[in-house]
């Protein structure tokens, strides 16, 4: 504040409460002494106080309207007043709530996922079990009624004990001699070709070579297991054949070749002229046929129960225009549906459900936070 | 009136109390917007809001003075569209003449309607006055009317700013020696003002 008169702001301060009667009496008392002996303070103090009887004189003005207020004025000013922070933070806190229903939504569901997954990969093996059964049936059949005659039981028991054990049909394949006639010991009589088979091979690897031939034909991918029921070409007329394992000659049952035994304790299962030399680690089996007058074990009478199924099984059989084809397409089937399950893949279904919950997921994260934001600034912004 | 016993009923909702308030502070209300603004339809505008303002605070009360209480709200009204003109500026308030100068002569401020010689100075003084408030800084205008024009003490001139009793005493001051070198220069209109008024 600048000098009036040459008077300080603080003078200038108290000769403006001294006019308001705002001090003390020992103040009063002072500054009335100074006014006395000081001209500069008499005139600044006199300048002051027209001042302030002007400012006096302005009259209270009248107001040119009553302000009174009415309920709608009130209530729109409220709303017009009305914070906006609030709607946010509801919105934020609906949007945590289904954030975490939807969340326990998307858990329980890829639970259940999960769950049926694996009740479907059960199903599928079984079903795949199944298939193998059916396959060594109609594999049966392909050898002519008279070798089912011979070993109806023993057939009869080994596949079945195979599926209820829930062995592939690998090991069905190097099991004892009876069950090696089931479906890896397909026979393959018209294209000829040499089957190689380790002698002291583990079960895998047995199977796996002797699956050689067949994976070439079969899709890439398609399990060892599902391969011999694919590659199966039955034979329409079943022909008793004569199989030469290391230059021993081995009389098989209608084509099939019988499995290198993986016991040498295990009696062939056919009696064989000449005795097996040593056993060499390679054995190659030659299929063929066997002279007319080959005796036929006949001994041994099929069952009753067994030979209707067998027989409608070779009468489809028998036609080969009609069963190979549903075979094929159905082990495709599954084996498409295997080869998906083994990339990791997900049914469509479930992965564009999942697609959509995590979307969701993300669009209530963000909503729930970005309201917190909003109603964060506005709450602090209006104080 | 008991003033105590409205501001309850008020504060329970009732308008018609409230509105009893109303009319008996509109005048002043309305002054210290006008005074602090300088333009009717502006003060006119910042007391309506006031008066609403303080309905829907009516709580915040806690007793004392309700005249400074009001006058606190339309105060803040007041800086309230100070500040939103000062963002959008408008036409200054002095006219201008056919150069576009402002004119700087009080007469422009004469009412025409005016009749006699004496009210013409009192109008003319007072126009003066607004128009010294006006170049004031807006908190040392405040504190003025308060005290000069509402008649206000320091102390409850303080609970109407907000402010310390100090603050006041010194804002006073300093806006009484600021309107005394603007009025110097109506030295004659004030002279006249002073005899009028029998100081």
């Amino acid at each position: 504040m600048m000098k009036m008169y040459g008077i300080s702001p603080h003078d200038q301060e108290m000769l403006s409460a001294y006019l308001d009667g705002q001090l003390s009496s020992k103040e009063i008392a002072r500054l009335q002494k100074r006014l006395q002996d000081d001209r500069k303070m008499q005139i600044a103090l006199d300048e002051l106080r027209s001042t302030r009887a002007a400012l006096r004189s302005l009259p209270m003005l009248r107001a040119p309207r009553n302000f009174t207020l009415t309920p709608q004025m009130v209530g729109s000013q409220t709303a017009a007043r009305r914070p906006a922070y609030p709607p946010f933070g509801f919105a934020s806190l609906v949007a945590t709530l289904l954030l975490v229903l939807v969340f326990i939504a998307d858990r329980t569901s890829f639970v259940n996922t999960a769950q049926t997954a694996v009740l479907e990969s059960a199903a599928q093996s079984t079903q795949m079990e199944e298939l193998v059964e059916t396959m060594v049936v109609e594999g049966l059949a392909t050898e002519g009624i008279t070798a089912l005659q011979a070993e109806a039981m023993q057939l009869k028991e080994a596949p079945m004990a195979a599926a209820d054990q829930g062995e592939d049909s690998s090991r069905m394949a190097e099991g004892t001699p009876e069950e090696g006639v089931s479906a890896l010991t397909m026979p393959y009589p018209e294209s000829g070709i040499e089957l190689f088979a380790e002698p002291v091979m583990d079960d895998t690897e047995a199977a796996a070579e002797s699956l050689t031939a067949s994976e070439m034909q079969s899709p890439a991918g398609a399990s060892p297991w599902i391969t011999p029921t694919l590659t199966a070409t039955p034979t329409p007329t079943p022909t008793p054949t004569k199989w030469l394992i290391n230059g021993t000659e081995v009389l098989g049952v209608g084509g099939g070749a019988p499995d290198t035994p993986r016991d040498a304790s295990t009696p062939a299962p056919e009696p064989s002229e000449t005795p097996s030399p040593a056993p060499s680690p390679t054995c190659t089996l030659e299929p063929t046929p066997l002279p007319t007058d080959t005796p036929v074990p006949t001994d041994t009478p099929l069952p009753t129960d067994t030979a209707a199924p067998v027989a409608e099984a070779l009468q489809m059989q028998l036609s080969p225009s009609e069963t190979p084809a549903p075979l094929v397409s159905q082990a495709d089937q599954v084996q498409d549906e295997q080869a998906g399950q083994d990339d990791g893949g997900q049914p469509p279904t479930r992965l564009s459900s999942r697609t959509i919950f995590l979307a969701v997921e993300i669009v209530l994260g963000l909503l729930a936070v970005g309201s917190a934001f909003i109603f964060v600034y506005l709450y602090r912004k209006a104080g | 009136m008991d003033e105590i016993l409205l501001i309850q009923e008020a504060q329970k909702g009732d308008l018609d109390a409230f509105n009893r308030l109303v009319l008996a502070y509109q005048d002043q209300v309305y002054s210290q917007a006008y005074r602090i603004i300088g333009e009717s339809e502006a003060a006119a505008d910042a007391a309506q809001e006031a008066f609403i303002s303080a309905y829907n605070h009516l709580n915040s009360y806690r007793g004392g003075s309700f005249r400074a209480w009001l006058l606190r709200i339309v105060t803040n009204s007041c800086y309230d569209e100070l500040r939103r003109r000062q963002r959008r500026p408008t036409s200054p308030l002095e006219p201008l003449d056919d150069a576009g100068e402002e004119i700087e002569s009080p007469g422009w401020m004469v009412d025409p309607s005016d009749g006699p010689e004496d009210q013409i100075e009192r109008a003319e003084l007072r126009r003066a006055i607004q128009h010294c408030l006006d170049g004031l800084a807006v908190e040392f205008r405040a504190v003025v009317v308060l005290v000069d024009v509402q008649g206000m003490d320091y102390v409850e001139a303080a609970q109407a700013i907000g402010k310390p009793l100090g603050t006041v005493k010194s804002r006073l001051a300093r806006a009484r020696v600021r309107l005394q070198d603007c009025l110097r220069g109506f030295g004659e209109l004030l002279t006249a003002t002073m005899r009028l008024s029998g100081e």
